[in-house]
């Protein structure tokens, strides 16, 4: 469904992606890991097109999408929930909600079921749907952040490190919503460095590391690999 | 006591005009981060055109101003395209030298096309209304129920409508508003096209009373930055007041102090505030 082939990102003259190949799968729940500053971000916002690639290419169910603008890349179906969540803060929860539908903003009936299954998967956004983005708390903002970018019913969506920053039964929340999503039919792709339980919940994985992918494989195979242990679990046994 | 109404009516007309401007400017602001200094000119050269379309053409003062508004809204994205867009990734100094480029453009082609003389929107509205024992002239009440009407206007299409909003989402959070999937390209154009509009039409409310000349825009801009620096950069409810405050500040200033004050106040006004509150009245919170 997602193919990246060779691609090499730079900010300037630093190259901070080098010749990565990554493919995801229909229906798959894939996971890149890496450290800070390994290029994560910068993977997923190449994906959207908010950097453009210096060569390689990005092809989404065969369509090469490395040249076209951010819009166009949601309106193909890849929705992206990014690092630092990126709300609309002064405005109220719903209004950030319907905004992620604004793709499909004359399908009138799609989005309220949409919605109606965001407010399902996380209820305290229901009950904050009238007050600022801006004043939730970091989980509701996470929260938001993931319901918006499913608002535009995605084949794909990419989740930019959703843990970072939250207290440990928010983050289980979080995953399990992503599960959740994830065995509804959509295709999830997901940068953590939260190894241990994004392991848990994906099939496949990348190991990124200094913008070049290291490892690949099966999430329980990574799991059960000595160098992921050490770097991303922090346990070794 | 007459005497203070009148000055109130006058202020409210001045205020109306400044918040057509300022409007603009504060919608332009929020989604470029730089700040159009080239925007009273577009004021400038609204006035011109609806100058022109009743003296050359002989057309209707309201077809005038809706042509007007036309052409400027033309103008507005050509300079979005041409000027600001192309600057999008450079540093803001740059941006800077760029808006006032195109100021210093449009002062010196309005010079040359149409010289440096004084000119007068003709009036048709200058019957003399007397309400309460306060004389107005009909077009006062024009430029404040105008003003008041496309401020509703704006709030109505920025608030109510999925297009409007997107100006917000995108001033928001940039990154955001693409990612849902706004076209940003789009939201700039249809920004500065409609904040070139509102300026069109402060000039065409207030050319039968102020006069139009090609200086008008420098002198509008000063007020106009003063506005929603006082305001709170960015912010529509600050520019909305701030205007209000210098309108009313300057003509009631003007007949209690002096007239030879009458510019000094909208400053000694952004001293006191920005002493009092920093970031202006509405300041934004942080991005
Ligand atoms: N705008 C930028 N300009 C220059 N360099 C950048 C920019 N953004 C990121 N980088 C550099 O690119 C590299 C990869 O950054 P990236 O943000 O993609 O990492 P990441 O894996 O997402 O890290 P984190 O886990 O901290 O979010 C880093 O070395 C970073 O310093
Ligand atoms: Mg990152």
């Amino acid at each position: 469904m997602l193919k990246l082939s060779g691609i090499n990102v730079a900010y300037g003259s630093y190259l901070a992606l080098q010749d990565v190949n990554i493919e995801v799968n229909k229906g798959e729940f894939v996971v890149l890991l890496g450290a800070n500053g390994a290029g994560k971000s910068t993977l997923f916002r190449t994906i959207s097109g908010l950097l453009k690639v210096i060569s390689g290419s990005v092809e989404f169910k065969g369509q090469k999408t490395n040249q076209l603008p951010s819009f166009k890349v949601v309106e193909l179906g890849i929705s992206q929930c990014l690092e630092g969540r990126a709300l609309f803060s002064h405005m109220p929860v719903k209004q950030n909600l319907l905004l992620g539908a604004y793709v499909r903003r004359h399908d009138k009936e799609g989005i309220k079921k949409s919605l109606a299954m965001v407010y399902e998967l996380f209820p305290t956004l229901k009950d904050k749907e009238n007050a600022l983005a801006g004043s939730l708390s970091g989980g509701q903002q996470q929260m938001a952040a993931i319901g918006r970018a499913l608002m535009s019913d995605p084949e794909l969506i990419l989740l930019d490190e959703p843990s970072i920053g939250l207290a440990p039964i928010v983050v289980q929340q979080v995953f399990d919503a992503m599960k959740i999503v994830n065995e509804a039919g959509k295709t999830v792709l997901l940068a953590e460095q939260n190894a241990h339980l994004a392991l848990k919940v994906s099939h496949r994985g990348y190991v990124l590391e200094n913008g070049r992918i290291v490892m690949e494989g099966r999430s329980d195979m990574l799991a059960g690999n000595e160098d992921v242990k050490k770097a991303y679990i922090g346990v070794s046994d | 006591m007459n005497l203070l109404i009148q000055q109130t009516v006058n202020g409210l007309t001045l205020g109306s005009i400044y918040c057509l401007v300022a409007l603009g400017l504060t919608l332009i602001y929020g989604i470029m981060e730089v700040p159009n200094f080239a925007h009273g000119h577009l004021y400038m050269v609204g006035g011109y055109v609806t100058f022109f379309m009743m003296t050359l053409y002989g057309l209707n003062y309201w077809v005038s101003a809706i042509i007007s508004g036309i052409v400027l809204a033309v103008l507005g994205v050509l300079l979005e395209r041409l000027v600001f867009n192309p600057m999008r990734n450079s540093p803001s100094s740059n941006k800077f030298i760029a808006a006032v480029g195109a100021m210093m453009f449009l002062e010196a082609s309005a010079r040359v096309l149409w010289g440096s003389d004084f000119r007068s929107i003709p009036a048709i509205y200058d019957n003399v209304v007397v309400m309460g024992g306060v004389r107005l002239t009909e077009q006062r009440l024009i430029i404040i129920a105008g003003a008041v009407i496309l401020m509703v206007a704006l709030y109505v299409f920025i608030k109510h409508t999925m297009i409007g909003s997107t100006i917000e989402a995108m001033a928001q959070n940039r990154d955001g508003a693409s990612l849902v999937g706004i076209d940003v390209n789009r939201v700039a154009m249809l920004t500065f096209a409609v904040a070139s509009i509102l300026a069109s039409a402060a000039a065409s409310l207030a050319g039968p009373i102020f006069l139009v000349y090609p200086g008008m825009g420098s002198l509008i801009i000063m007020k106009a930055f003063v506005i929603i620096v006082i305001g709170g950069m960015g912010s529509i409810p600050g520019a909305v007041l701030g205007s209000f405050i210098l309108g009313l500040t300057e003509s009631l200033g003007a007949t209690y102090l002096s007239s030879n004050y009458k510019d000094v106040v909208a400053f000694a006004i952004l001293v006191l505030i920005l002493s009092i509150k920093p970031s202006g009245l509405f300041a934004k919170g942080a991005r």
